[in-house]
C-alpha cells in the first residue's frame, strides 16, 4: 500500500472512533444559545439602565433644547443664551398658585401684599434680549427690567437699578422656561422680602415661548 | 432553524473527528466541535444563505482547534514538559500516529488532516486555514516528510 494511501487509511480508521452523541451536543448547545441569548438581552437592559442613570440626571439639571429633547452634551454659555433669548409668556397666574407658591417657599405670611402688589391675578411677558431683559403683566405694566447672565444652568438677573441680583437655575423642556429660585440678594421692600416678589412672578408658572416675536428692551 | 438542526446532524460528527485529528483528544475536540456550531447558530441566519456553510463552521472549528494546539504547546513550555500527554488508545498504531500528529505544528497538523482526512484539495485548504497556496503546500510537505520519518514509512509527493 502506498505510504500516501496508507496515512489516509490510518487517520480514517483513528478518526472513526470519534462517535460523539450528535443529539447531546445539539441539545447543549441550543441551551447554551439560549442562555447567551438571555444574558445579552440582560446585558442590553443593563445598558438602557446606565444610560437613563445618566441622561435623567443631566435632564433634571435642565439641558434641554426647545423640543424636549436631551441635550447630548453640556451646553456652552452661548448656546445657552441662544435657547434664552426669545419671548417668554406664563398663562394667567391666580392668586392660589401664588399662594401655593410662597406656602411651599415658607413665605406664606406675605402672599397677600405680593397679589396686591402685583395684581394678580395675571399674566407675565419675559423678554430676554442680548444682555437686557424685562417683565411685563398682560397690562402692559413694566414690573421688572434689568441685565441678565447666564452661566451653564445658572441664570443671574440683575435688576435696574438695585445692586442686588436674583440667581436661577433654569430648564427648558418641551418649549417651556421654568425658573427655580436659588438665592436672592435683593433687600426686603417695605418688610417684605425680595424672595416672596421674585418667586411669585418667575417661579409660580412656567413660562412658554411667545407664538409671535415683540421687539423687547434695548441692550446696553 | 430545522435547516440548522438538519445540517448539524449531518455535519457535526465530521467535524469533531477532524478536530480531534488536530488536538488529539476526544473530549475536547468534541468541546471545541460545540463551540464551533453554537457560533454558526448566532449566524446562522446569515451563514446557511452561504454556498458552502459547511466550509463556514470548519473554519471556525480548524481555527479554535489550532489555538488550542498553541496554547497546549505553550503550557507544556511553562510546565517545562517535553513530552506530550499520553493519548490512550486500543491500537498501538493508532497511538504512534497521534503521537506522530500531535509532534507536529498546528498548521502542518490541520493541512495533513484537511488534505489526508478530509480529502480536501489545495485550494479549499487554502481557504479554510486563510493562507497562501505556497505556504499550504509547504506545511503538507514538511508534514508528509515528519511524519514518514516519526512512523518510519516512505513518503509520495503526489501533493505538491
Amino acid at each position: 500500500m502506498p505510504p500516501d494511501r496508507s496515512l489516509r487509511d490510518n487517520l480514517t480508521r483513528v478518526a472513526a472512533t470519534v462517535a460523539p452523541d450528535v443529539e447531546w451536543h445539539l441539545a447543549a448547545t441550543r441551551r447554551r444559545f439560549r442562555r447567551r441569548q438571555r444574558i445579552s438581552r440582560s446585558a442590553l437592559a443593563a445598558v438602557v439602565l446606565v444610560a437613563i442613570g445618566v441622561a435623567v440626571p443631566f435632564a433634571l439639571r435642565g439641558r434641554h433644547d426647545t423640543s424636549g429633547r436631551v441635550v447630548a452634551s453640556p451646553l456652552t454659555n452661548a448656546q445657552a443664551r441662544v435657547l434664552l433669548q426669545d419671548t417668554w409668556v406664563t398663562e394667567t397666574v391666580t392668586m392660589a398658585q401664588v399662594k401655593r407658591t410662597l406656602t411651599e417657599a415658607g413665605l406664606a405670611a406675605h402672599a397677600d401684599v405680593v397679589t396686591v402688589e402685583q395684581g394678580y391675578p395675571t399674566g407675565w411677558t419675559l423678554r430676554i434680549t442680548r444682555g437686557r431683559y424685562e417683565v411685563r403683566s398682560s397690562r402692559g405694566v413694566q414690573t421688572d427690567n434689568g441685565a441678565w447672565t447666564v452661566d451653564g444652568d445658572v441664570l443671574t438677573l440683575k435688576p435696574t437699578p438695585c445692586t442686588c441680583t436674583l440667581t436661577f437655575r433654569w430648564t427648558i423642556r418641551h418649549g417651556r422656561l421654568r425658573l427655580a429660585l436659588v438665592d436672592d440678594a435683593s433687600p426686603d421692600i417695605g418688610g417684605v422680602p425680595d424672595e416672596a416678589f421674585a418667586r411669585a412672578l418667575f417661579t409660580a408658572a412656567a413660562f412658554a415661548r411667545a407664538p409671535a416675536q415683540t421687539p423687547g428692551p434695548t441692550a446696553g | 432553524m430545522d435547516d440548522y438542526t438538519s445540517f448539524y446532524r449531518a455535519e457535526f460528527t465530521h467535524v469533531a473527528r477532524t478536530v480531534f485529528l488536530i488536538v488529539g483528544d476526544r473530549q475536547r475536540a468534541e468541546d471545541i466541535t460545540q463551540d464551533a456550531f453554537l457560533t454558526l447558530l448566532q449566524h446562522w441566519p446569515k451563514v446557511h444563505r452561504y454556498e458552502r456553510p459547511g466550509a463556514w463552521v470548519r473554519r471556525v472549528a480548524i481555527r479554535r482547534a489550532g489555538k488550542h494546539v498553541r496554547r497546549e504547546r505553550l503550557r507544556a513550555r511553562i510546565e517545562r514538559q517535553s513530552e506530550p500527554s499520553p493519548i490512550t488508545n486500543d491500537r498501538q498504531a493508532d497511538v504512534d500516529l497521534l503521537h506522530a500528529i500531535r509532534v507536529l505544528p498546528g498548521q502542518q497538523r490541520a493541512a495533513v488532516v484537511l488534505y489526508y482526512f478530509e480529502d480536501r484539495s489545495i485550494a479549499e485548504i487554502v481557504d479554510l486555514l486563510d493562507c497562501t497556496e505556497s505556504a499550504a503546500k509547504v506545511w503538507l510537505h514538511r508534514a508528509r516528510h515528519r511524519l514518514a520519518e516519526l512512523l518510519k514509512e516512505e513518503v509520495s509527493e503526489d501533493a505538491s
